[in-house]
């Protein structure tokens, strides 16, 4: 019988490889797809899926089933590293000017990103009720890494209205989804 | 401990993190919280479950044959090794990097050329920098002139009503001393704070800039996240 993975990440707990394997065989390619997006380079990619599986592995023991799934405990530990390695490289070809930063933001596939945020629900629908650009930099902040930086080249605003930008258009998410009393 | 000042400041922080935009100082602010303040953690997760619909929406990419057994060979490693095998990569490449910053800072700096070579090392050089990263300060020591100039080469101004303060660590001090904030122009401070003018303690001294309230820690222990730090070494 399939194990749900939830029992396998139990089972991780207790050391189980094979249940690891089975955890990797029904997770690895979404994750790949979420840590590619971020990291556009496959190489990265399969870096941040190897530290992502190796932190599964050591502390599967506390996911707590009570929070969330386990696609979701993964995919915030894989955004996590994806994100890191992210920033590692820019620090890389820090000195980047203003107009390669834009480039680079600029290159990725902003209209597939875009697109894919339309079907997801309450979560689309609270989005919709963002101005346009405001929906954008919180979608592709989060599903392409982008740094504050890269959103204010993109969306031609200064870093720190980026900042209170994102918070706002997050305060309002947030009482779309929860509610006015959440 | 700095904890964000309001709900907002704390809601914002927490969903910031989990979108990825915090700057480097605010998102190591942002990870000390997770695992020291409840009510963060609590609102990181509930952030990562509004959003997480998005990852739905991806699509998936198989990855190439053999990154499993990638994986599985690094299972057997003892819990931890994954962080130690990090930080052995780190010290490596931070040995390295010092031997190119020790000409760099030699440029920098000025004053290391004419060091005669009988006399006991006076100068020592720190590259004050987070894990693999280029330095983000240079700190370096003379103690025949008494004092630690303190450089700044990739730094960032920090964000707004904070200092960045620097610390010394190690070569038997029982805790962190403050040296002073540093800013980001030369900022000269006074050697004599490094307590002890014995050149031989300070091969076990640390560097560290964390980031404190606008004048620096209220309590003379570091109470901001420690952003960089870099081990001090005799340059002759």
């Amino acid at each position: 019988m399939e194990r749900s993975l939830e029992t396998l990440l139990a089972a991780i707990g207790q050391g189980d490889r094979r249940a690891i394997s089975e955890l990797y065989r029904a997770t690895a390619p979404k994750l790949m797809g979420i840590a590619l997006r971020i990291l556009s380079r496959r190489e990265l990619a399969e870096e941040a899926l190897q530290e992502t599986y190796l932190r599964a592995w050591q502390k599967a023991s506390q996911f707590d089933p009570g929070r969330g799934s386990a696609v979701a405990w993964l995919a915030a530990i894989c955004r996590n590293q994806a994100i890191d390695i992210r920033r590692r490289q820019a620090e890389r070809i820090a000195g980047l000017s203003d107009a390669l930063v834009e480039e680079r933001a600029e290159a990725m596939d902003a209209g597939e990103t875009l697109a894919l945020a339309g079907s997801v629900g309450a979560l689309a629908a609270c989005l919709d009720q963002l101005p346009e650009n405001r929906r954008q930099m919180v979608v592709r902040a989060y599903l392409e890494g982008l740094t504050r930086e890269e959103l204010a080249a993109l969306y031609r605003m200064p870093v720190n209205t980026v900042k209170t930008t994102l918070r706002r258009s997050l305060i309002e998410l947030r009482r779309c989804l929860d509610g006015p009393a959440g | 401990m700095a904890q964000p000042d309001s709900p907002e400041e704390l809601q914002g922080l927490a969903g910031e993190y989990v979108l990825g935009t915090l700057d480097p100082g605010e998102r190591a602010e942002a990870e000390r919280l997770l695992a020291s303040d409840p009510d963060f953690a609590g609102a990181v997760a509930a952030w990562q479950h509004r959003l997480d619909p998005l990852n739905a929406a991806v699509a998936p990419v198989t990855p190439p044959e053999g990154l499993f057994r990638r994986i599985e060979q690094r299972l057997g490693e003892p819990v931890d090794s994954a962080k130690i095998l990090k930080l052995e990569r780190h010290l490596r490449h931070w040995r390295t990097a010092t031997l190119a910053i020790t000409a760099l800072a030699a440029s920098l700096i000025g004053f290391i050329v004419a060091s005669p070579r009988e006399q006991p090392a006076h100068h020592f050089v720190a590259a004050v920098q987070q894990g693999e990263q280029q330095p983000v300060f240079l700190v370096a020591v003379d103690t025949a002139k008494g004092i630690i100039a303190v450089r700044p080469v990739a730094a960032r101004p920090p964000e707004s009503g904070r200092d960045y303060e620097l610390w010394a660590v190690g070569g038997g001090r029982p805790q962190p001393q403050s040296l002073g904030l540093i800013a980001l122009k030369d900022v000269n401070l006074p050697a004599a704070r490094l307590e002890s003018n014995k050149s031989a303690s300070f091969g076990d001294v640390v560097f560290a800039v964390s980031l404190e309230p606008r004048g620096g820690s209220p309590t003379g222990q570091p109470t901001g996240p420690v952003l960089w730090t870099g081990k001090l070494v005799p340059v002759d």
